[in-house]
Formats: C-alpha cells, structure tokens, sequence
C-alpha cells in the first residue's frame, strides 16, 4: 500500500509541471494561524504546493474566533469568486459550504478534517479519529498501568475537551475509551467539557480536580485553553498524551505521547489531486494510519526516553497491526 | 485702567425675529461703577454679553482704550481684563468654592496633576485680597446664593479682570446679602477696578452707581451721573409710558372664610445639614387670602418651597388640601383641584429650556391637550395664546424657551399659573424676580386678582418690599420656626420684620411676635 | 407647534463623519498592501457587490430596531449600555419558543418568538429601570453589569442545556426552516426583516413625536424637575422607557436569528449592542435619522470587512478604523451635552476642547 503511495506521488512530481496550469488557492481558515498547528499545518501544506509550482498563487484568510461570524465570512470570500479551489479545515465547515453550494456552483471547495458526501463541488476527507482516540487510549492505558513515577494504581484516564461535538462524541472519545478498554477493561474515562477552547485557567482546575479523583494520564483537547492542562500535569507530575501534532516540546517528560495529524501533507497532496485534475468530488474520504495521515510521533527522543521499552514495544505492535489492516475501525457515519 | 467704549452696536436675533440693539453706545471711565438700566428685554444684557465677547455684535465697534478690538469668545475678552458674572450662576456642583474660582486655571503638581492644597491656599489668598469673607473649602451645592456670586466675582478676579459686569448682582440677594455686596463692589472700585451693573431696581442705582445708562427697546437713552438724576425722573425714563398704579393696596379681610390649604406640626429634618429643616410649622391658608412667608436664606423657605412642591416628605404631620391628603402629583392650575405653583427655579423646576413656550404650557395637562393620546394642536394654540397673553410675554408659541429673557421666562411661568381661571390654591415664590417696574405692576395687579377671585396664595418671598405690597398676613421664619404671624397694616415696617427674620422678634416683646389664631 | 428639535448643530455631524472617514483612509492608507485597492474594496465593492449590499441592509435591521431601543432610553435621559445581554437574551428566548412551536405555522411562530424577545429584553431593561427607581442605582452601571452576567448565562445555556447535539458549532438547534424569514438577495442574509425596522422606525418616530406617551417621555429626558413640576410621575418614566429599550433589543436580537442566522449561536451579535448606541448618537435619537445613520454605520462596517476579504487588511486595523469612527461620533454626540443647562453650553464655549474630557469625568 504504502508502494503505491510512492509510486503515485512520483508520478506526481515529474506529471504536474507539465499538465499544471497556474492555480489560484483560497484557504479559508476558521480560526487563527498562529497558536493552532493544525491550521498552520493546512497553511503550510497549501503554502508548499505554492512554492513547487510557479505561478499559482495562494491566498490566506483568517476568520477568527468567533464561529458565528464563519458563514458570512467563508461566503465573502468566496463570492469574491478569484479562486480555482477554496482550501479549508474544521468538522463543521461542510456544514457551512452545503448552504452556499448550490449558489456558487462552480466554486470547488476541499475540506480535511470534515465528512459530508453528496455535495458535486465539495471533496471532504475526514482523518479516522476514532482510530487516532484509540491509539491515544491504548498509549494512556499502557502508561497509567505501568510503573512510571506519576502513574498510580487506580484504572482512570481523563480527557478535558472544549465543547462537545458530534466528531468528539462519536469517534475521538469512544475511540479513546476503546484503547484504555484493550489495555484492561476495568479502565473509566472521566470527560470534563471547558465550554470554550481559550481558558486555560479553568482548563487548568478542571485538570487538577480529575487529578484529585486518581486520573493520571490527560488527553486535552480544548485548543489554547490546553496549556492549563500541561502546566496542572507537570505540577503535579502526571502524564499527558497529545493529539493532532509535535507537543513534546511543550512539557518533556510530561507528554509521552502525540498522535498526529498529517494535516501539511494531506492538504498538499489534496492540492497536487486537483491540479491533476482527479478529485472524487461530492465523495468524502476516511484516511487514518494506513493512508499515512495519522501517526503516533514515536521517534521523538521525548517519547523513547520517557517511555520504558515494554510499553514502545506494545505500541509498535498495535501501530503494525493497524496498518496492515489486521485491526481496523469502521468508516464512521457522522 | 482701562477706558471701554461701544459704539453703534447693532444685534438682531433671527430666532425670534427681534432687533435686541440698535445704535447702542455706552462709555466706561475707568474705577467707577456704571450702571445699566432698563427694563427686561430692553437690551442691557445683550449689549453687556457683547462687552464680555459671549455674543458678537452685526455691526458696530468695541473701543479698549481707544483700539478697535473684536470678540470671538469670552477668552478674548479675559484677556483685556473684561469679565462677566451671570444672573444665573454657573458654580459647578462637586466642586468645592476653591475649586470652582480657580476653574480651567488651577496650579498643577509637577506632574501635571491638581495641586490640590495649592488651589484651595491660591484662592483663599485672593479671597482674603478683596475682602471676602467666604470659606473656600465649601462644595459649591451648599454655598447660599450670596455666596456662589462671591465665587462668580473671584473668578474674575483671579484672571485679574479689572472690568466686572455683574448682571442683575441683587435680585436674589437678601438685604443683608445686598449690603455685603454693595461694600464689596465699593472697596473693589477703590482698588481701581471698573463695575458695571445691570439692573432695573432705580433705588439700589443710586446707592452704588457713580453713572448710569438708560436703555430702552435696544435703544441707549442716554448716560447720567447719578447725581444729576432723580431717582422719579430716572424710573420715569425706565419705565417709559407705563401709567403705574401707585396706590396703596388695602387688605381687606374676608367676613367668612374657609382653609384650602392646612400645614399641621410639619417637620423635616436633614440628615446633612442642621439648618435646612422645618420645625413644627402649623400654617392655614384660607380662601381670598394671600400670606406671605419670609426668612432670610436657609432658615426654611426653600424647604417650605419643596414641602409644597411634593419634592420633600414631612418627617412629622400632615399637609392637607381641600382636605385631602395634600396630592403627590400637581394638576395644572386651570383644573379642578389643581394648584398654581411659581417656583424659585424658573430654569431648573418652571420650565424648560430646550422646549418651546407651548410645550411648557401644554406639559401641565396633558389630560386636557392629548385627548385619546394624540395632541390636540388648537386646543393647546388656544390655551398658550391665554396664558401668554396675561402678562404679556414677548415671544411666539414655538419659541424655545432658551431664546428668551428671564424676565419674559418669569412672565410665561406667571401667565401659565395665574391664568383664568385660577387654582384654589396658589403657591408663589419669589414671583416678582427679574421682572421690570412695568411687568411687576401688572403682576402684582393679577396677584390680587386672582385672591379677589377666591384663590388662596401662599408667597414665598426674600423681598420684604413685594411681601408688605401684597399680603393680607405675614409668616416669618427663623431657623425652620414660625417666629411670628402678623397681620399685615399699618406699623409694620421693613425693620420689624427683618428683626423677627433675624430672630429678635420675640426678645423685644413687640407683638408682632404673636401667633394668631389661624383657623376661625 | 409641538416638535421635536431640529438638528441646528448638523455642520457638526458633517465635520465628524468626515474625520472619521478622512481617518480611516488614512489608516488605510499607512496599513494596507495596497492603497488603491483598499480604498476601491473599502468605499465602492459595498455597493456595487451585490453580496456585501445585501449584508449591509441587513445589518441595518438590528441596528436600526435597537438603534430604536437606545433612543428611547436617551430621549428620556436613561443609558441603557445593557443591549448586548438584552439582545442575547431575547435571541434566547426567541429560538426556544420557535423550537417548542415547530408544528405551527410561521405566522403564530413569528408573533410567538418576537413576543417571547421583547419580553426577555423588556425584562432586563425594566430590571435596570426599577433599581433606578427604586433605590437609585445608576441605570448605567446597572444595566452594563446585568448585560455582562447574562451573556454569560445565555453562553452557558447555549454550550449546554441547549446545545445542538448535532452540531459542530456551540450553538442551539435551529428554528423551523418555514419560520425563517424570507430571504432577499441570496446568498446575502438580507431578509423581510428590514421592512419590519422599518415599520418599527416609523412608529417609533410617531411614538416620541406625536402621542402623549412620547411627550412625556422627552420632556422627562430634557428636565426631569420640570417634569415632575408638571405633574408627571418622572420614576415611571425610568421604568418605562429602559423596558421599552430591552424590549426593542430583544426584538433586533430576534430579528438576526430569523433573518439570519436561524439559530442561536454563540457570540452571533457581535457587538450589535454597542454598534447601535453609535447609530443612536449620529442620529441624534430621531428615530428617521436612524436609517441614514445606520446606512452610514453599516457600510463602514461592510466596507472594512471587505478589505480585510480582499486586501488582507488585518482585523486589527479593520477595528481600528472602527474604533476610530465610534470615538468621533461618541466624543461629539454624547447627550451629556446635549442635556445641560445653559451653563455648560457657555462653560464649553468659553473653554477649549480639552476642558470637554475633564467635564466628561464630572
């Protein structure tokens, strides 16, 4: 499979000068750049698309925090109508882009990190992040049963998230509750929802009172608002495990573990896909580990260093057996 | 010392479509005190606001010591030494007497911040220079009307404004008040400074004015040493045409009357200040009766004022009208069991500014000039016209009020309340204030009118003049008491009743100081 | 014979509208990629996209009925800075009604959420009124503290009893489609609902100008003492038009959701709340002069959106150019001035301008 990617992106590269004619790309990001790596994952990967083929051109917009405001913007931009393909990223853009389809028709939209099929100028691709939670949960799991200096005897794992969302509640949080489960089915999950993704200080409380109960490994995933949850971990000295991209740096020896996103990679290999004109539009697409667009980040010193040897050796196994098809989560239904 | 010279002002107000100069011309010599006189609307105060740059003349030239100059605001004016002190004071409340002199020139810290010690030593030193004997420190919402003016007249002063125009300086003072004032003005004319007062009260002119200016109609009569002019030629000259009834007022008391208004064992107590209290006052006012009440400032009148106003709750007792509990909402005179109320406020509480004259007058009964909720235009044209038309008013319906004289505001709010057909009970403060000898004639006239017609008049009043003219009794106070009821007649005189304001009535056992029995 | 008092100080409207346009070229100008194209994007593409007109009539209708609601409470000499908790708060009220009435017809929905608005608006204002009234709390600071706990509570009841379970956006479950206004120039969110501004424009205007209820209301706001002299009961009058005030923004809040939005979602009025104290002032609370005025305000509006879209102006300088426009238009246009007594108005005559920022703090 993973020859078959290699061989398509070959292929890519000495194809595209020759049939690309000059694209001019939109990405319409639903929040900020700056302080979000998915965002400036999307961002890079449309930005390295640009700087391989001279004479396409890139713009970027940025529609800020507040999520009332996307609709206008993302149809202001739009309605501008410069540009060959609109870039974006977020679970409930599709959502967004289904009510302004049918007035710009010709305007073709790609969305990662989104599920929505049967719209004809609209290709989502949606990570598999039931399959990311349970690489997350089975890592949690491994840590809080081991040895480790911050873990403890009790069979609790936590996560603290900014909202609830249908992604979250279907995929990423039974997800993670699965992989604890595979480790020993006496584990319990204890979700503590923000109610915003930027404040850290009540990120921070939430994390310390589950902390308090026995949980001493923490998924956050609640944006900005996280660096309360590291900085309740590392003062207490427990563990965190990450999502969607590189956070080790963030709290060495803290977090033992991120699950990745491949967002800069899929973004660009989603926009060489359209310059060749092969976008299966009105489809919505799943990748996950085998695809090679999630990745447990295990060659980082952080993660060798803190993790003991048993429990590297354990993940490895799930990761090939994740790849090779042996264990596989179904394509969620959103 | 500077010489001041107008020449041939010319002003015309297009608001209200009126020439308030013409040719107007007046000299000013140098450390004597002018006097400008006139009736209301006559120009005095225009011409006055030129000299201070708040208005600039159509046409016309403003001579300082001989040099042609041109006011573009009143900051020009401050700066060759001219200044005015308005008839309506602008002390700003929250700040303290010290504070309000020095305004928009204090000392600063090093910081740029106020030098707070510095402001109030600065004009306590400039107070103590000119002979004032105000305390500095005081807020400007508890300094007495006199003492405001102090502050109005330092602040010239302190910009070293050697020309005061001070305009109608005495209508609220008390005597006593007046008195300071006029030994005030006298030493600052000593130390070389050159007054000008405006005014219509011929018998405080020739007390303190060394010349005097007529003005009529926009018009400079002509200028006087006040020597050269008596004070018979010199109202004649005022007052113009004007036949004045000088006959004395008889009072005559009713065979048989009934109270309207009964004030049983009212007391108010202020928390913050001791003197502004009513204590244990007990007052009936019958039909065809007018009772006067005077005090000298803070010993209960405004007090008494805002008793009857609704605005203050009677600690104790009970006020009653008609005998009813007294209403909390006033209906407009013109009504049944309305009451006509005068108030001392023309500006803040008897009108308002911004509005037209029919608005004032058709906001007292919105009953009668808003039938199912919509205004009734003819009804309210019909009872504006009337209301104006009592005294006289110089202005048209849709006039605002701000483009007005005070004197022809006093005459809307008088015509309003005194016209047909008048309430049971009337409620007149200071009625006479800023009005001329012509408007105060024919005031006074429907005063009694209105008494003669059946109403019951309470008039609350600082000038014992308009008090002895026309009460049938007379209620003074001191310190929130009654002192003393008299019937008003032969023998008493202006000194019994300013001794029983002072409260010596009682110690020199006139009999004066006798209640007399008020319900029979 | 009875009117209200024509705008005699219009140059100075003029002079601030054009500082505050001739400002914001220049931050344009100094802050934009390209001067031109800003300036084209900024002043032209509003009217001649049909996009960002559509957008920009429909911001009118919020601003123009809550522009209303300030109006009101001014006119009679109350601050009502709470319009942003009483828009969220009548949104609130609106959606759930809408969503437990999704078997009726649009009509009765209609009529039963815009009720529904101006009562959870009414309240809030009405609350501010009465603590006036009753133990003379500041309206001011009252109604800008209740408005700041209610946005919070609104936030809360939308993140969490609320909360579409469906949705990715932190926001309730949509009204009925068929209750939904009718849209006017797609793909724009400009509705019917502008006409209903309108109406309530025009009989605001009626309102204040010609019925006993208005004229006691602003004279209340020009003199409260005469007021109270007259005989009018001047503590109904703090009730009274801060209920009105709530009620009208509960309505605009409305109004968003139907013509817009469809939903309640978090943090959608972005600021109406205070863009129509702006509107308000420039139109000096004459309820007509509220269309010009918030024409005026929502081209601004539309104008800086457009380049941020097409310029890539940052947000920052956009609200800048913002900030800078509501700065002239409230530093000139404050009723502070407008309400005092002759004294004043010689006071600032006779003073320079920065003596107006010390009397502002008085």
């Amino acid at each position: 499979m993973l020859r078959r990617f290699m061989a398509f992106f070959s292929a890519l590269f000495i194809a595209l000068p020759l049939i690309a004619a000059p694209l001019k790309i939109g990405v319409f990001i639903p929040g900020q750049r700056e302080g979000s790596p998915i965002y400036d994952s999307l961002a890079a990967g449309a930005e390295q698309f640009v700087a391989e083929n001279p004479g396409s051109s890139l713009r970027l917009f940025e529609a800020g925090f507040n999520q009332a405001e996307w609709q206008e913007k993302l149809t202001s931009f739009v309605s501008s109508g410069r540009f060959d393909v609109v870039l974006t990223s977020n679970p409930s853009i599709p959502d967004l882009i289904e009510a302004i389809a049918p007035l710009f028709p010709t305007q073709k939209f790609i969305c990662l990190d989104g599920f929505k099929a049967g719209i004809p100028n609209l290709h989502t691709v949606l990570y598999n992040q039931t399959e990311q939670g349970y690489i997350a949960g089975y890592l949690a799991g491994l840590i809080s049963s081991s040895d480790l200096p911050g873990a403890n005897a009790q069979k609790k794992a936590g996560m603290v998230i900014g909202q609830h969302y249908p992604v979250m509640d279907t995929l990423i949080a039974p997800g993670f509750e699965q992989g604890l489960k595979a480790v020993d089915p006496s584990f319990s999950l204890d979700i503590r929802v923000l109610g915003n993704w930027y404040d850290a200080t009540k990120a921070s409380e939430l994390a310390k009172s589950m902390i308090t109960s026995g949980v001493d490994v923490i998924l956050p995933i609640c944006g900005s608002a996280s660096q309360g949850v590291v900085k309740a971990a590392k003062d207490s000295n427990h563990y965190l495990v990450f999502f969607d991209s590189d956070e080790y740096s963030r709290a060495p020896g803290t977090i033992l573990g991120c699950v990745a996103l491949k967002q800069k990679e899929l973004g660009y290999a989603k926009l060489n896909e359209f310059a060749l004109k092969t976008t299966p539009w009105g489809s919505a697409q799943v990748v996950g580990v085998k695809e090679g667009y999630i990745e447990l980040l295990d060659k980082h010193p952080s993660y060798i260093q803190s993790l003991p040897a048993s429990i590297r050796d354990r993940m490895s196994e799930l990761i090939a057996r994740i790849s090779s098809g042996t264990l596989s989560f179904p394509a969620p239904k959103l | 010392m500077k010489s001041v010279e107008l020449e041939d002002i010319d002003k015309y107000f297009p608001s209200s479509g009126t020439w308030a100069l013409i040719q107007a011309r007046l000299v000013l010599i140098p450390g004597q005190i002018h006097a400008v006189v006139g009736e209301n609307g006559a120009g005095k105060t225009t011409l006055m606001k030129i000299l201070a740059g708040h208005e600039r003349p159509d046409s016309g030239r403003i001579l300082v010591q001989g040099n042609a100059v041109k006011f573009n605001s009143p900051a020009d004016a401050a700066r060759l030494g001219i200044g005015m002190v308005h008839q309506h004071f602008m002390t700003i409340p929250g700040l303290s007497a010290a504070q309000n002199i020095l305004f928009g020139s204090e000392p600063r810290t090093a910081f740029g911040f106020l030098d707070k010690k510095g402001i109030l030593c600065t004009a306590a030193d400039c107070a103590a220079r000119y002979g004032f004997s105000i305390d500095v420190t005081k807020k400007a919402e508890s300094l007495s009307v006199g003492e405001q003016q102090q502050v109005e007249i330092l602040r010239l002063l302190y910009k070293n404004c050697d020309i005061l125009i001070l305009d109608e300086p005495t209508s609220v003072l008390t005597d006593q008040e007046i008195h300071s004032l006029f030994s005030v003005l006298r030493q600052l004319k000593a130390s070389g400074k050159t007054i000008v007062i405006i005014s219509h009260k011929v018998g405080e002119i020739k007390k303190i004015a060394d010349r005097l200016s007529v003005m009529k109609d926009g018009r400079c009569l002509g200028e006087f040493r006040a020597s050269d002019i008596s004070s018979h030629a010199l109202s004649d000259l005022i007052m113009g045409d004007y036949e004045s009834p000088r006959k004395k007022i008889k009072t005559t008391f009713p065979r048989q009357s009934y109270p309207i208004l009964e004030i049983k064992n009212v007391s108010i107590h202020r928390q913050k200040r001791k003197s502004n209290t009513l204590r244990d006052i007990t007052l009936s006012v019958n039909e065809k009766e007018i009772i006067g009440v005077c005090a000298l400032a803070n010993n209960g009148l405004k007090e008494l004022e805002d008793l009857l106003a609704g605005r203050l709750k009677p600690d104790k007792g009970s006020v009653a009208y008609l005998g009813n509990p007294y209403p909390k909402l006033r209906k407009a005179p013109w009504l049944p069991g309305g009451i006509a109320y005068v108030p001392s406020d023309r500006i803040g509480r008897g009108s308002c500014t911004d509005r037209s004259v029919a608005e004032n007058i058709v906001a007292l009964d919105r009953d009668s000039f808003f039938p199912h909720g919509l205004l009734d235009s003819a009804k309210a044209q019909a009872r504006t016209l009337k209301a104006i038309q009592v005294l006289g008013v110089k202005a048209r319906p849709e006039s605002k009020i701000r483009q007005l004289s005070g004197g022809n505001i006093q005459k809307m709010i008088l015509g309003r309340e005194l016209s047909e057909p008048p309430a049971n009970f009337c409620l007149l403060c200071e009625p006479g204030w800023g009005l001329d000898y012509a408007s105060l004639r024919r005031t006074y006239k429907r005063i009694l009118e209105v008494r003669n017609k059946g109403s019951a008049i309470l008039l609350l009043s600082s000038d014992i003049d308009e008090i002895l003219e026309l009460s049938d009794r007379i209620v003074v106070l001191h310190e929130g008491m009654i002192a003393g009821i008299v019937t008003n007649g032969p023998g008493i005189t202006k000194a019994k009743l300013g001794a029983m304001m002072m409260g010596l009535g009682r110690s020199d056992g006139e009999p004066c100081a006798q209640p007399e029995k008020l319900n029979d | 014979m009875i009117k209200k008092e024509s705008g005699d100080k219009g140059k100075s409207l003029i002079f601030t509208l054009l500082a505050a346009l001739i400002s914001s070229c220049l931050l344009l100008l100094f802050f934009s990629e390209s001067f031109f194209d800003s300036f084209v994007l900024f002043f032209i593409n509003p009217l001649a996209n049909r996009y960002y007109l559509g957008n920009m009539i429909a911001f009118m209708a919020p601003l123009i009925v809550a522009g209303l609601g300030i109006s009101f409470a001014f006119e009679s000499h109350n601050f009502n800075l709470g319009g942003e908790g009483q828009i969220y708060a009548g949104s609130l009220a609106a959606v759930l009604v809408a969503i437990a009435m999704k078997e009726q017809s649009a009509a009765l929905i209609w009529l039963a959420s815009f009720t529904a608005a101006a009562a959870a608006g009414g309240a809030l204002g009405a609350l501010s009124g009465f603590l006036k009234r009753r133990l003379a709390v500041d309206e001011l600071i009252s109604s800008f503290l209740v408005s700041s706990i209610v946005v919070l509570v609104v936030d809360f009841c939308i993140t969490g009893p609320f909360q579409d379970p469906l949705s990715n956006f932190q926001a309730t479950r949509a009204i009925p489609p068929a209750a939904a206004l009718p849209k006017i120039l797609p793909p724009s969110s400009l509705s019917t609902g502008i006409f209903a501004a309108l109406l309530a424009m025009v009989l605001g205007k009626f309102i204040l100008a010609r019925t006993r209820f208005g004229f006691e209301l602003r004279l209340c706001g020009a003199n409260k003492d005469f007021a109270r002299y007259a005989g009018i009961d001047e503590g109904l009058y703090a009730l009274v038009p801060m209920l009105i005030s709530g009620a009208l923004h509960g309505v605009a809040g409305a109004l968003m959701i139907f013509g817009s939005y469809g939903r309640l979602l978090r943090g959608f009025s972005s600021g109406v709340g205070w863009s129509a104290i702006a509107v308000a002032l420039i139109a000096r609370n004459n309820p007509l002069a509220l269309l010009p005025a918030a024409a005026f305000y929502a081209y601004l509006d539309a104008g800086s959106k457009s380049v941020m879209m097409g310029a890539g102006a940052s947000q920052e300088i956009v609200g800048s150019i913002q900030a800078v426009i509501f700065l002239f238009i409230t530093a000139t246009r404050l009723p502070f001035f407008k309400a005092q007594t002759s004294f004043l108005r010689t006071m600032l005559k006779s003073k320079t301008g920065t003596k107006k920022s010390r009397w502002r703090s008085q």
